[in-house]
């Protein structure tokens, strides 16, 4: 793995080869990178809240590519919560409601086609903001963002971040039991399924 | 055989959509460690039972079966375990380690026998080494058979998505 290779041997062994490298940075490899910002301009006002065309498109989008492989959401917990959403934007104040809501958003405009950065980076704002509200937070809903970020991070390939995030996850996880049998608990059926179904997503994006 | 021998890893997780793909690996990628360890995890799969019909009370009501979503996630998250053996044994965080033949041998089994055991909806099947045009719209993961190629000769890991 490359990670384990001397910066100083990997170049030798480049050079041997009679390549060139003398635009090689093997430090790229051995540090965990940041990503570029999505956009130089700062987003204006009103871009805090996404026309409703983008954020149906995104939930449609979310749920038809993303959760199926990813199963973090409850579907018709979060539509619920997206349907309040649209009826007044303004009145959620609740920081993990936010940081879901944007983070669904985020991650299916930033895997589309033809992806509208700034609108993006607008959500990508939110979400942080509201992330970094809870993430002390030693609850599943707190974790259940934290997976959401992973995914948006991987998307992204701002590695800093998810590791990060990542970090936390993985603590938050085990505070919570989720790793052992769920068989012990007596949670109800939803929250025991839940459980399972963050955990596995959560262990998917740690390889 | 020390590690030296193998190309490096790159494991993309491939949404069989010709318009996207996906690198969502983490650890692999920055040639780190997991954080879960294997051997701490006694958590069951979740069942395969779509969110719509999961309720506080009660899990047991049935979806049809070819339109279970949670047959795609059940998958990836079997793959992911064995991928995640994988990298262990193959890429360890230790600096230097030998490989065994027989251990990769028996790795490339369990992927197989994991593509083997797919439901019939999530299959991709392959002409000439390229996921065949017939397919559509479908999620099934070809992550394991970008790896099992990874681990061979430099010359096939090529031709792939």
């Amino acid at each position: 793995m490359i990670a384990n290779v001397p910066a100083e041997a990997f170049k030798r062994k480049i050079q041997e080869n009679g390549k060139s490298c003398s635009d090689f940075n093997p430090e790229a490899f051995l540090h965990i990178q940041g990503c570029y910002p999505l956009t130089t301009k700062p987003s204006p006002q009103n871009m805090r809240i996404p026309p409703r065309l983008f954020s149906d498109r995104c939930v449609n989008v979310y749920f038809q590519e993303w959760a199926p492989l990813f199963p973090v959401l409850h579907k018709p917990t979060f539509l619920r919560v997206y349907e309040e959403f649209v009826s007044d934007p303004e009145k959620i104040k609740n920081n993990h409601k936010l940081a879901q809501l944007y983070l669904v958003f985020a991650i299916a405009a930033l895997s589309g086609e033809q992806p509208d950065l700034q609108q993006i980076a607008a959500c990508e704002l939110q979400w942080q903001r509201s992330l970094e509200a809870v993430l002390m937070d030693n609850t599943m809903n707190t974790l259940q963002c934290l997976v959401l970020a992973l995914m948006y991070c991987a998307i992204r390939a701002d590695y800093k971040r998810l590791q990060h995030y990542k970090g936390i996850a993985v603590g938050l996880s085990h505070r919570l039991g989720l790793h052992q049998s769920q068989k012990r608990f007596s949670f109800g059926a939803l929250t025991i399924e839940t459980r399972k179904k963050v955990f596995w997503t959560l262990y998917t994006l740690d390889w | 055989m020390t590690g030296e021998h193998l190309i490096p890893l790159y494991p993309v997780c491939c949404f069989h959509d010709a318009n996207r793909q996906l690198c969502s690996v983490s650890a692999a990628v920055l040639g780190l460690p997991k954080l879960l360890k294997d051997d701490d995890i006694h958590a069951e799969y979740p069942s395969d039972t779509d969110d719509e019909y999961v309720t506080e009370k009660d899990s047991s009501l049935a979806s049809p079966a070819s339109t279970r979503d949670s047959l795609s996630a059940l998958a990836l998250f079997r793959a992911s375990r064995i991928l995640a053996k994988v990298l262990e044994r193959n890429y360890p965080a230790a600096t230097s380690h030998e490989l065994s033949l027989q251990q990769m041998s028996a790795l490339e089994a369990e992927l197989d026998d994991w593509s083997d055991n797919l439901p019939q909806h999530l299959k991709l099947t392959f002409k000439q080494d390229k996921p065949s045009t017939d397919v559509t719209g479908s999620r099934s993961p070809i992550l394991v058979r970008q790896h099992t190629h990874l681990l061979a000769p430099k010359g096939n890991a090529d031709q792939l998505c």
